[in-house]
């Protein structure tokens, strides 16, 4: 007796896993039905350079200079390792900040020619020191921001949220507030998610990319955020796949289902602009890709699509940041920063 | 037929089997209640899941459903002993959703209320399988008396 209750809670075990199963096929049926495009993928476009396991924690790339790479640390403000270029040794930092600065989980550190920002969109607070000097002064506050970049030596590039609805502005550090300017972003949906994405900038011609997540666009403008064009991912989701849903009891807008990802990150050169996909193309095999992240790289001249390559996981880790500085891409995969020389 | 061999006495059996129940009762009625409280959030939150897009509105509504009937079932004696198998697969299917959710999906939605929100998933996932145990503990060590034993007016149990 005692057995057959064996042999029917196995069976019962059975059933409700093979149920979640059957649950999960289904879902992922869904997600990789055929997107209509195709992709270039040349063999040895890159090729693995060097490797080194920064040890435990949670990291990003925070600024790269001709002969460092700069990495934070996402959950301690203060931490900054130095990586040479060769990828071999890293020196440990610690930022000295102003007494009573209290940072929210929003905060990152930037280096842009030498100077380290401390920027925290939520307070907002911007705090600013020299690389030699690693104690961060108050700068002028800023205004509230979600995303930000560094274009040149006195101004940023802030995404800003106005009206309910995300905004590109540009800051000067010797100003209070920001230049009023047209709104480059065009909503679809709403004006949150659906415009929401990735703000990059290229150092040198202090060129901003801002690549969508949900649909395929990217825009180019100047550092005054003048447009120079509007290009196209390779995808074909010209409209943002977005359920939005309110929530009365909190206030809140939210997702009400999985959305589509149509380009998850993105770094640049001076060249090119490398976009990480989170779509399939008809001549791909869902299974290569598990264990892979797909770059997309289109010119910044034109915004036309050049070819993709494959940075794959290492140790079972998958792609968390990447950056491209000159023909050497950087990519971290949880706490192991690879080096990539590019042939292109 | 092969005797059932005995582990405990038929006191100490029940004793175990009803802290057992009145456990899931506790689990199954909280979380029914904190996903009904605010049924709308609930119902966009499961609305995320990665494996449920499909059909999330019917699960939003079946899964309270079948947590409040369970523990209806499992307070009634003549319903107890099947009730448990049920809810031994109820909380496999939740134990299997969050390994399938942590190991193969690309992001961890959070759809769970009260202070079950508070748990990380593996923690989750550790607290779950508990449940599982313990339902299978009160399979296994049922009884055929226990199952005879009849629920008076005040709750208590005779043979």
């Amino acid at each position: 007796m005692i057995y057959n209750r064996f042999l029917i809670l196995t069976l019962c075990f059975i059933l409700s896993v093979s149920l979640v199963v059957l649950l999960y096929f289904l879902s992922v049926k869904i997600s990789h039905n055929k997107n209509n495009f195709i992709r270039v993928i040349p063999s040895h476009k890159i090729v693995p350079n060097n490797i080194i396991d920064l040890k435990v924690g949670r990291w990003y790339l925070a600024g790269i200079t001709h002969d460092s790479i700069y990495v934070g640390n996402l959950y301690t403000p203060r931490k900054l390792l130095k990586v040479d270029s060769a990828v071999k040794d890293t020196i440990s930092y610690r930022l000295n900040f102003p007494n009573g600065t209290k940072l929210t989980r929003s905060y990152f550190n930037l280096i842009e020619k030498g100077t380290v920002y401390t920027l925290d969109g939520n307070q907002p607070i911007l705090l600013t020191c020299d690389i030699s000097e690693l104690s961060l002064k108050l700068a002028t506050k800023p205004p509230y921001f979600t995303q930000a970049v560094n274009v040149n030596k006195r101004s940023f590039v802030f995404r800003i949220v106005q009206n309910g609805e995300n905004k590109l502005v540009r800051y000067r550090t010797d100003s209070s507030g920001f230049k009023e300017s047209p709104n480059l972003l065009r909503k679809q949906v709403d004006g949150i998610f659906s415009t929401d994405g990735n703000l990059v900038a290229e150092p040198k011609s202090g060129k901003v990319f801002y690549v969508y997540y949900y649909r395929n666009e990217f825009i180019c403008a100047d550092s005054n955020l003048k447009l120079i064009y509007q290009g196209k991912t390779i995808d074909t989701n010209s409209i943002a796949k977005l359920k939005v849903a309110k929530i009365q009891s909190q206030n809140q807008t939210t997702l009400a289902a999985p959305p589509i990802e149509v380009n998850k990150r993105v770094a640049v050169n001076e060249n090119f602009l490398f976009v990480q996909s989170g779509l399939i193309a008809d001549n791909e095999v869902p299974e290569s890709l598990e264990s892979v992240s797909t770059i997309d790289v289109y010119a910044i001249k034109d915004g036309e699509y050049q070819f993709s390559f494959y940075l794959p996981d290492f140790n079972r880790k998958k792609l968390t940041d990447f950056r491209v500085y000159g023909k050497n891409l950087y990519a971290l995969f949880d706490h192991y920063l690879y080096k990539y020389r590019l042939n292109f | 037929m092969k005797k059932q061999p005995k582990f405990l006495n038929l006191k100490a059996q029940t004793i175990l089997i009803e802290v057992i129940s009145a456990l899931y009762i506790i689990l199954f009625i909280y979380a029914a209640l904190s996903k009904v409280q605010d049924f709308q959030k609930f119902k966009v939150e499961l609305g995320k899941s990665p494996i449920l897009n499909g059909c999330s509105n019917s699960i939003a509504v079946v899964v309270p459903g079948i947590e409040l009937t369970l523990s209806v079932l499992l307070a009634m004696k003549r319903f107890q002993y099947y009730a448990l198998y049920c809810s031994f697969c109820l909380m496999v299917i939740f134990s299997t959703y969050i390994i399938a959710i942590l190991k193969f999906s690309s992001f961890i939605p959070c759809s769970c209320g009260g202070i079950l929100q508070n748990m990380t998933w593996t923690q989750h996932l550790i607290f779950n399988l508990c449940f599982v145990c313990l339902a299978a503990a009160g399979i296994l060590i049922y009884s055929q008396e226990n199952k005879d034993l009849t629920r008076d007016k005040k709750g208590s149990l005779h043979p």
